[in-house]
């Protein structure tokens, strides 16, 4: 077989051709990556107010700043549906007339890669002027990426501690500095209950009182016990599920205790944990009895069979369900069954976490005035308001709390004032502490060895909290140690 | 016995050949069944997505399933609608559609001519170079990420679609090594052949090499968009405006946090992304099975 021989003449052809070809790619092409910005049509007719009557219109902007921006800012947000509706539908109007020579570019990122993009913006210091929605922001805060906004906040005159929920503003105020402004609040950890699977096991509802020293721990139990039926098997009922998120330091919580020095709430970083104390070990002990010895709580190979389509609570099957304020609005779409909220019950205590999330400026921002007009837009009520009934999530100024709680009002069959007592006795700071996952540094380090961990007692009926968790503390200690020791030297001084 | 029956067709009793019938009916419809509950297997997940993407969106979670949609519930067909005006589906397929047609042009015609020069062309260092790309197979696209992040970030390119497209065009190492793989199985003598006769390189490779390799440049074309149609990582790193967002990338943006997914839009949109490739697969299906049999003959 003879074999063609590349020619100097072949090869100047073929190098023609294959440049000819790159040209017409880069000529095809051409038109796309300077695809124009959205037609102003699509913008005035988001997707959300397909539905009428549940997008109410934002009231006019109250903030008027009197040397208004202009310029373009990035505004990053993560995908959750309710909320991307929310910005587009009441945010964006908002801003467009409130301030209209700044050119937003909202960046939506998908939540699990959200943490990620800002880390990596944040390094690469891509346009980021603002973002919110979690993440560790006192780890932002040691990596100096937050833009002070004490100076702001003065200039303003703006009175952040009687504007916002009692205590908001100061989770994130480090050393007498604000870096953040309060955005969401899930008003803490709250129950959901399965209101027709109380009415078969003709029980009252559970308190909406945090204090209410009738409703306790075991009487959750009690309460439990009369609706679980046909336990670990396919169509099984449970009375309750504990999935409080962060259970390192959500059930010491309700035993009186904590799993680490309170330190670590305030400096960030602690050489050593208090993992082995009684309170981290009777509430695991607990938690693992309501699956085993109670059997009225799913176990986890159950439990992730009924996530498998979703939310657990929202099977049907579950009585009542422990977990982060998220369950306001998670549970908000739910029709085939009638549901209520209710504080969580006493074990010792019933304190609890609260998570916050803040919208934080960019320190490499290059647009600051601007960006810090398009915060205050934001956080007006009247938006805020808009946004809250919108989306279902929480407002964190006090003047759209009740507005939200009537929308709330609606599918949990409560009473706006019981609401108003849940929602602010919940977030009171003697019941709630706000998230280690945003206090602490490389949270996820010491969170992701704990699940790790711990499971030997969830999925083993013979293993005991005491067991486990003494086998599992110098483990906890020396990951402690470690953080501690990467960063006591690092962190900003100012 | 069927030999037999071949050597002596006039002595085959009519009995005999009754009897074939009916096995060979029971067979085929033996292998119909086996077919037909092997494709209601694999349909289920879809029939699935069908019946979630027509609930409300509190009731996808219920337990027991609801299977049959109109016996147990309403089905919401304006589920379609709120998902697909939600991703914004005329930008964000029209998107797609660029980005996957180019780059699916720029991968059949650069795999097309380097797989050409490989099988056909001496040149020093050819095996060396082939066996180079070949390696390249083996570095995860994690490895490059950063890399090519910074290269195009220094072009210019981030928030164009040049990252997604322009790759393509300068080749794919698994297209050019499947492609080569078929160049080699046709013989040289037809390219001598057409030589002799007054063609060029060029003219042989469209004339006669092209038109005899068809099958397989279709199975790189449909795997090429198929491809570039579900690309999730890249167009998530390097488009950031809403205007330049792709149809994997909006999907994802109905995943919510703490479980505030809303499965039934979620797989609505899923159903609806399933489309382009469908229709395109469907279309050229014939050349594409063609395809892949005979490159895992030969291949």
């Amino acid at each position: 077989m003879k074999e063609r021989v590349l020619t100097r003449r072949r090869l100047v052809a073929v190098l023609g051709l294959a440049s000819a070809g790159a040209v017409l790619a880069a000529c095809g092409a051409a038109a796309t990556p300077t695809a124009p910005p959205a037609k102003p049509a699509e913008a005035k007719k988001p997707a959300a107010e397909t539905k009428p009557g549940t997008a109410p219109a934002a009231a006019g902007a109250n903030y008027a700043p009197a040397k208004p921006a202009g310029g373009s800012i990035v505004w990053l947000v993560r995908s959750t549906p309710q909320e991307n509706k929310g910005q587009e539908a009441i945010f964006e109007p908002a801003i467009k007339q409130a301030l209209p020579n700044i050119q937003v570019n909202r960046v939506i990122v998908p939540g699990a890669q959200y943490v990620a993009k800002i880390n990596s913006m944040a390094a690469a210091k891509d346009n980021l002027d603002i973002w919110g929605f979690g993440g560790n922001y006192y780890d932002y805060w040691a990596r100096s990426m937050p833009q002070d906004l004490t100076g702001y906040i003065s200039a303003d005159n703006w009175d952040v501690g009687n504007y916002f929920q009692q205590g908001l503003m100061d989770i994130y105020k480090v050393r007498g500095k604000y870096y953040g402004v309060s955005q969401l609040t899930t008003f803490g950890s709250v129950m959901a209950y399965n209101r027709e699977m109380f009415d078969k096991a003709g029980l009252k509802p559970p308190p909406v009182k945090w204090d209410d020293p009738e409703w306790t721990w075991d009487r959750m139990i009690e309460y439990a016990t009369k609706m679980t039926k046909n336990a670990g098997k396919p169509d099984a009922e449970y009375g309750v599920a504990v999935n409080l998120w962060n259970r390192e330091t959500s059930l010491p919580y309700l035993w009186g205790g904590d799993c680490t020095p309170q330190e670590h709430y305030t400096n960030t970083i602690t050489p050593k944990m208090d993992f082995n104390n009684p309170a981290v070990i009777d509430s695991h002990q607990a938690r693992q009895d309501l699956i085993f010895k109670n059997k009225v709580s799913p176990d986890p190979a159950t439990t992730k069979a009924m996530e498998a389509v979703g939310s657990v609570f929202k099977t049907g099957k579950i009585g009542m369900m422990l977990d982060g304020g998220w369950l306001f609005w998670e549970a908000s779409d739910i029709k085939d069954f009638k549901i209520g909220y209710a504080a969580l019950p006493k074990a010792k205590t019933n304190k609890h976490i609260n998570f916050n999330d803040f919208w934080i400026m960019g320190r490499w921002s290059t647009n600051k005035d601007a960006a810090w007009q398009i915060m205050r837009v934001l956080s007006d009520v009247p938006q805020t308001t808009a946004y809250a009934i919108h989306s279902g999530t929480p407002p964190t100024p006090r003047a759209s709390l009740r507005p939200w709680l009537e929308s709330v009002s609606k599918y949990s069959n409560m009473s706006v004032d019981d609401l108003v007592t849940l929602t602010t006795g919940a977030i009171d700071p003697k019941n709630a502490q706000e998230s280690s996952d945003h206090h602490w540094l490389q949270f996820a380090k010491i969170n992701d060895a704990y699940d790790q961990e711990i499971d030997a007692l969830w999925t083993n009926p013979t293993a005991t909290a005491k067991d486990v968790i003494t086998k599992m503390a110098p483990t906890r200690d020396s990951t402690a140690k470690g953080i501690y020791d990467q960063f006591e030297d690092s962190l900003p001084k100012g | 016995m069927a030999a037999e029956a071949l050597q002596h067709p006039k002595t085959r009793p009519i009995e005999l050949l009754q009897r074939r019938s009916i096995r060979h009916r029971l067979w085929v419809g033996s292998v119909t069944l086996l077919v037909a509950s092997g494709s209601l297997f694999l349909l289920w997940p879809v029939y699935f997505m069908l019946i979630t993407s027509l609930k409300t969106s509190g009731g996808a979670f219920i337990l027991p399933i609801k299977w049959l949609p109109y016996i147990q519930y309403e089905p919401q067909w304006a589920n379609y609608k709120e998902a697909l005006e939600f991703m914004k589906w005329t930008v964000v397929y029209g998107n797609t559609l660029k980005v996957a047609s180019l780059a699916m042009i720029g991968d059949v015609l650069s795999a097309t001519f380097v797989a050409y020069g490989f099988a056909r062309f001496r040149a020093p260092f050819r095996n060396t170079l082939f066996t180079m790309m070949l390696a390249t197979l083996m570095i995860p696209f994690a490895v490059r990420l950063v890399p090519e992040y910074l290269s195009f970030a220094r072009l210019g390119m981030i928030d164009t679609f040049w990252p997604l497209i322009l790759p393509p065009w300068l080749g794919s190492a698994f297209n050019i090594f499947l492609l080569r793989q078929f160049f080699t199985t046709i013989p040289l003598a037809m390219d001598e052949a057409a030589t002799i006769d007054g063609a060029g390189p060029l003219r042989i490779l469209f004339q006669i090499l092209v038109p005899q390799i068809r099958p397989a440049l279709i199975v790189v074309a449909i795997g090429s968009f198929t491809f570039h149609w579900n690309d999730f990582l890249r167009p998530l790193l390097y488009l950031n405006l809403p205007a330049n967002r792709t149809a994997a990338v909006a999907l994802s943006f109905f995943s919510a946090v703490y479980g505030g997914t809303p499965f039934n839009l979620l797989m609505a949109a899923a159903l609806v992304m399933l489309i382009p490739v469908l229709v395109l697969f469907f279309t050229l299906q014939r050349y594409y099975i063609q395809g892949v049999v005979i490159s895992g003959v030969k291949g």
